[in-house]
């Protein structure tokens, strides 16, 4: 996936100035990296990662169906393309992670230790219920 | 309109009279007469000092002192920030930015392997071994402008900085100095007077060890073949392809790096350079070869 994803020819990677305070600096520098790609023909992507992709990020899917990620954080041009990529790994692991499958000795187990736990916890209750009913001192 | 100018200039120079302290007159403003105390009107009667009471007859109290009250500077408790100031490693900063600018004016060579005494003798940083400075380290400011082809070893290196100069195809390498080898390092000349011998550089201390054994910051002491992966991951990280420096007509000079025994390019432990003779003497006892190639 790391080896993959720097391919600059396929990715659309333009500057612009940022946001925010800074005064001439912010005014004149570009420092805000805006990284696209169109996320239907990225072929260095499994199909069906693509799709779960489309369906999670909808919000930055534009109408011609680019995938766009930005970020203005760092003063650097260089800082801020290097956390558009992070950015866009994360994405991509994301989509990709499948949802865990506890295995039925797990689940027994899990279930096992539950109960084991409880009863150890109203042991525990039981015994100091009686040390502090022998410190009772009741004369008949 | 610019040679119009300088032609004019030239002309003046021709007939005008010579220079000399009688035609010369400092600028309209520049030189402000001071303020002589004592000699009447403004400058005299109280001086400056005001009217009776501790501020004319100067017993004021020092400085601090709040009439009685516990001053703030005591008021304040003691917490270790100095602990051991004078026993922190100090390196001075060297921006990407000034390093351009440097090899924009040809104050520093590009086509030379880079190092302290080179930029130290393009006036680009100054240095003070005394004040426990260690070095140089890179700093990022710049990374964005920064356009040139270096081969240069400082102290310490940011990641950014290193991903900065391998972008346009440079090298960095990091290495250490002790105190003795960074002040002859420094002022080259000064050490060649006295007569002694070029001492080898010593190996970094315990806690410094990890770094410069450490592919990702560039150590000189760590291994080759892990400064290439590093290379390449740094590549893949901020997202430029690899210059590959082996094609490159400068691979040379961009390869060339100093023995960790080694203070000067060129020069080895144990030799006596001679400026008036303009020679240099090398050690020929067994003991001695056997010490300083160790």
């Amino acid at each position: 996936m790391r080896a993959c994803s720097c391919f600059s020819d396929r990715l659309t990677i333009s500057y612009c100035r940022s946001s925010g305070p800074g005064g001439q600096n912010v005014n004149k520098v570009n420092t805000k990296a805006e990284v696209r790609f169109h996320l239907a023909s990225a072929d260095w992507i499994p199909e069906d990662v693509r799709q779960k992709m489309a369906l999670m990020h909808r919000k930055r899917i534009n109408r011609a169906g680019e995938l766009i990620v930005n970020s203005e954080e760092s003063r650097y041009q260089m800082r801020n393309l290097a956390i558009c990529l992070e950015k866009i790994r994360g994405l991509v692991t994301e989509a990709t992670e499948r949802p865990k499958v506890v295995s039925k000795e797990t689940s027994q187990q899990l279930i096992e230790r539950v109960e084991k736990m409880n009863r150890e916890r109203l042991r525990q209750k039981r015994i100091h219920s009686s040390v502090k009913q022998s410190r009772k001192a009741d004369f008949d | 309109m610019g040679g119009n100018g300088a032609n004019k200039a030239l002309e003046l120079l021709r007939s005008l009279p010579r220079v000399t302290l009688a035609n010369l007159r400092p600028s309209e403003g520049s030189k402000k007469q001071e303020k002589r105390r004592g000699r009447g009107r403004y400058g005299g009667r109280k001086c400056g000092r005001g009217h009776k009471g501790q501020r004319q007859r100067g017993n004021r109290p020092r400085l601090g002192f709040e009439g009685g009250q516990t001053p703030f500077y005591l008021v304040i408790p003691k917490y270790g920030f100095n602990d051991g100031h004078s026993l922190r490693r100090q390196y001075q900063p060297l921006s990407l930015q000034r390093l351009q600018y440097l090899i924009d004016l040809g104050r520093v060579d590009p086509k030379l392997p880079i190092d302290l005494t080179q930029l130290i003798n393009g006036r680009g940083v100054t240095v003070q071994p005394l004040k426990r400075d260690y070095g140089v380290q890179l700093v990022e400011e710049g990374a964005d402008i920064f356009s040139a082809k270096i081969n240069i070893e400082v102290q310490r290196a940011s990641e950014l900085a290193i991903a900065a100069i391998e972008k346009n195809g440079g090298v960095v390498t990091t290495s250490f100095y002790d105190p003795r080898s960074l002040e002859i390092l420094c002022k080259p000349v000064v050490f060649f007077l006295r007569g002694q011998p070029i001492p080898k550089r010593m190996l970094p201390p315990e806690d410094l060890v990890l770094y410069y054994t450490d592919a990702k910051n560039r150590g000189y002491l760590a291994d080759p073949s892990k400064v290439e992966k590093a290379r390449l991951e740094l590549a893949k990280k901020y997202g430029y392809t690899l210059p590959d420096i082996t094609k490159d007509e400068l691979f040379q000079m961009l390869s060339t790096r100093k023995d960790p025994r080694q203070i000067f390019f060129g020069l080895a432990p144990g030799w006596v350079v001679s400026l008036s003779d303009k020679k240099i003497l090398k050690p020929t006892d067994e003991r001695l070869l056997e010490y300083y190639s160790s």
